[in-house]
């Protein structure tokens, strides 16, 4: 299985004299390999996380138990499975089984009884699935959160416990559906257990978007999947951040592992995924002359205590007074240094928006139309036209629009991080 | 106890070899201080991350008529050539160099392993009298070996570890010199200097060919092409070109890298340059040759190894 991953970095190693700053893309890929069976010992528990709050009645419920029966259905026979549903308190209508036909056909039975009543406690939803979780220690554990509002006020300080007691044992989708519920909430769960955060506008849709959530937790074989990063006595980090296939701050995720080294939860790989990360690390300068390893980058993961290096890959840093050496910026950094300044551009476009800052507004998304259009994201180039008409793509010249529908507002907020990536053919 | 150089006996706690001169304290990181064993493969130190200082320039004196100066040169960030002196018996003296080739994995490895180990094998041979052409030979075939012996941590797409070389054995008043590449040997005197090497480049090659004038190829963009050198993927090509050159007169044998050629490439520069240096010790003149090419600027790694005779 380790020979499957590979690594490559991409940087400008040479820095004029006294520059400390060393940035540095890492595009880590796995590779299928048919050959290479799933690992046996590596068995996949996949969780159901299901709001049936008061606010979930009617059309919500009913297509939530549509899409939870299909997902069930679709399980593979060898996988594992449990449902929690939640409300002000939580139930484990199905607990931890494997996905045999008859346990299938009692947790539909099981689904069908389902009915929304009550508020939104979301850290009990979170306990009970964490106590499934912890049933199969081994497996590759994976969640989907699914709901429709906020969680309770009175709820917040037993919500960050708990997400503090989940993390690295379970990761976890969020969906919301409708527009009640809150971005920054489900993001902060999605982050804290390194998963994704995303809309579901109409009900109906909730069944596509399950069933794509179950296929990429199936093809997950590798769990407990580490960034490792060497970097030299008196340097810092500045930060590490994953960057394709969306932009995700690891930095304040890093877990110390011995002087020099730190360690940044990567959650599990699966077959043909494709990760990019960016460095940035603060260095002792050098002399010109002088070549330093700023920073050794691998992936490591652990398997019943067992730990294994997959890749690595080097960070390296030349001092040089060749101008035309130093001057040049690697494509690659430039790329994603402007897809994280596309994202944040739509952040603070959207927060001046809701504050009424048209002019602030129109300015932060005015550029955010022209990074969008310049590095070709045209996902985020389509939701932007959703919030902004726009006069000139490569000028960013736009004019907010007068009414914006609630779900494109949120759903440009919830994926404003999805970037692009550079065109293999453009090297 | 042994020099890991030469192989001459030492004691423990020497700190130089008494026959080469090599320093036997292992350094650690001279950035830090930290031991030995913080360095890793390839000269980064574990604990700051610096690669073990760069050696900027390495000079060789075996004694008043034997030299030798490498110098970083410029522009290249760090040294790729290398060189090596010897003195065997009192009367067969032995000058290499080697330019490591830019485009290959690992070239100043690559360099300093061929000299190191073609210096080696050559002083053997010669001390069980071998003749000098195949002294040479074996030399150079030693060095080939330990090149595929380099560790190679890169892709497949790279080139193995690759160098010029040019070697000279000087036996009473015969020069042998060897050589792949364009690494040179030049004879050095009053009124009879020339180019004892044919360099193994495109453009001599179109030159030599009549295809092209010396102008026309020095403009095309293969220019700098060589078309032999010493590495891994080149080892059904490995038989150096040999020379035997019987020494006229008092005179200087000047063996280069391209680093200094480049800048004088006709023989009689070179005297010119000697004679005006006005020196007779052979570091003196190395140094000076050193000068003229940074002076003229020193865009490439420098090597000059010479013996006045
Ligand atoms: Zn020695
Ligand atoms: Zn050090």
């Amino acid at each position: 299985m380790p020979n499957q991953f590979k690594a490559e970095v991409f940087q400008n190693q040479f820095l004029p004299q006294g520059a400390r700053e060393v940035h540095a893309i890492m595009t880590v890929t796995v590779q299928a390999d048919d050959s290479l069976a799933t690992t046996p010992n590596n068995s996949r528990l996949f969780g159901i996380i299901c709001d049936t709050s008061g606010s979930m009645g009617g059309k919500k419920i009913h297509a939530a138990r549509d899409a939870m029966v299909k997902v069930v259905n679709l399980l593979p026979e060898d996988a594992y499975f449990f449902i929690v549903t939640g409300a002000s308190k939580a139930s484990v209508i199905c607990p931890v089984s494997k996905a045999t036909f008859e346990k299938k056909t009692w947790a539909i039975a099981a689904i069908k009884e389902i009915y929304a009543s009550g508020g939104t406690l979301m850290s009990t939803w979170l306990n009970e699935a964490l106590e499934q979780f912890k049933k199969m220690p081994n497996a590759v554990r994976q969640a989907l959160l699914l709901t429709d509002g906020q969680n309770d006020d009175s709820d917040e300080s037993k919500l960050n416990k708990i997400l503090s007691s989940c993390e690295g044992v379970f990761q976890c989708d969020c969906r919301g559906v409708g527009t009640d519920w809150r971005v920054a909430q489900l993001q902060k769960i999605a982050n804290k257990l390194l998963g994704t955060t995303d809309i579901i506008p109409n009900a109906e849709m909730i069944e596509v978007d399950f069933r794509a959530i179950l296929e990429k937790a199936m093809s997950k074989d590798v769990s407990d999947v580490a960034m490792r990063l060497w970097t030299p006595q008196g340097a810092k980090i500045l930060f590490c951040k994953q960057v394709s296939p969306d932009i995700v701050d690891l930095t304040h995720r890093a877990k110390i592992v011995k002087t020099q080294v730190v360690d940044y939860p990567t959650g599990a790989w699966g077959k043909q995924e494709s990760r990019d990360y960016h460095f940035c690390i603060e260095v002792n300068p050098g002399n010109v002359g002088d070549e330093m390893l700023a920073g050794r980058a691998s992936l490591v993961y652990t398997n019943n205590g067992v730990e294994t290096k997959i890749v690595e890959a080097r960070i390296l840093a030349t001092w040089t007074d060749d101008d035309a050496k130093s001057t040049k910026i690697d494509r690659r950094v430039a790329h994603y240094t402007g897809q994280a300044e596309l994202a944040q551009s739509i952040q603070e476009g959207l927060e001046a928006r809701a504050k009424g800052n048209i002019e602030i507004a129109t300015a932060k998304l005015g550029k955010a139309v022209k990074l969008a259009h310049e590095s070709g994201n045209e996902a985020t180039a389509k939701l932007l036209k959703t919030v902004v008409d726009i006069e000139d793509a490569p000028t960013g010249t736009v004019r907010l629009k007068k009414a914006v529908a609630k779900e494109d507002e949120m759903a440009l907020e919830t994926r404003s991080t999805k970037t692009t990536r550079i065109q293999k053919s453009q090297s | 106890m042994e020099c890991p150089n030469c192989r001459t006996a030492v004691l423990v706690n020497d700190q130089f070899c008494e026959e080469c001169g090599t320093s036997l304290t292992a350094v650690g990181c001279e950035k830090c201080g930290a031991q030995p064993e913080a360095i890793d493969n390839e000269g980064f130190c574990s604990v700051c991350g610096f690669r073990k200082e760069v050696l900027e320039r390495l000079e060789i004196t075996i004694d008043s008529r034997l030299a030798g100066v490498s110098d970083r040169g410029l522009r290249h960030h760090r040294n790729e050539d290398y060189l090596a002196l010897q003195t065997v018996n009192n009367n067969t003296h032995i000058l290499i160099v080697c330019d490591g080739v830019s485009s290959s994995s690992n070239p100043h490895i690559a360099a300093q392993t061929a000299t190191e180990s073609a210096s080696t094998a050559l002083i053997a041979a010669i001390k069980q009298k071998e003749n000098p052409e195949s002294a040479i030979k074996s030399a150079v075939a030693a060095a080939l070996s330990s090149l595929c012996n380099i560790p190679c941590t890169k892709s497949i797409n790279d080139e193995p570890p690759s160098t010029t070389i040019v070697a000279a054995v000087v036996q009473q008043n015969t020069a042998t010199i060897g050589w792949l590449g364009d690494s040179r040997a030049y004879w050095i005197s009053d009124n009879n200097s020339r180019q004892l090497t044919k360099d193994d480049s495109w453009l001599s090659e179109v030159v030599a060919a009549g295809e092209m004038t010396q102008v026309q190829a020095k403009q095309s963009p293969q220019a700098n092409a060589i078309t032999r050198w010493l590495g891994a993927d080149a080892i059904d090509d490995a038989i150096p070109s040999i020379i035997n050159f019987t020494i006229p007169s008092s005179g200087y044998l000047l063996l280069c890298s391209d680093g200094l050629w480049n800048y004088a490439p006709q023989p009689q520069q070179l005297a010119n340059l000697i004679q005006q240096t006005s020196h007779t010790n052979a570091i003196t003149i190395c140094r000076s040759l050193i000068e003229f090419a940074r002076h003229s600027g020193g865009h490439d790694n420098i090597t000059v190894a010479l013996l006045s005779l």
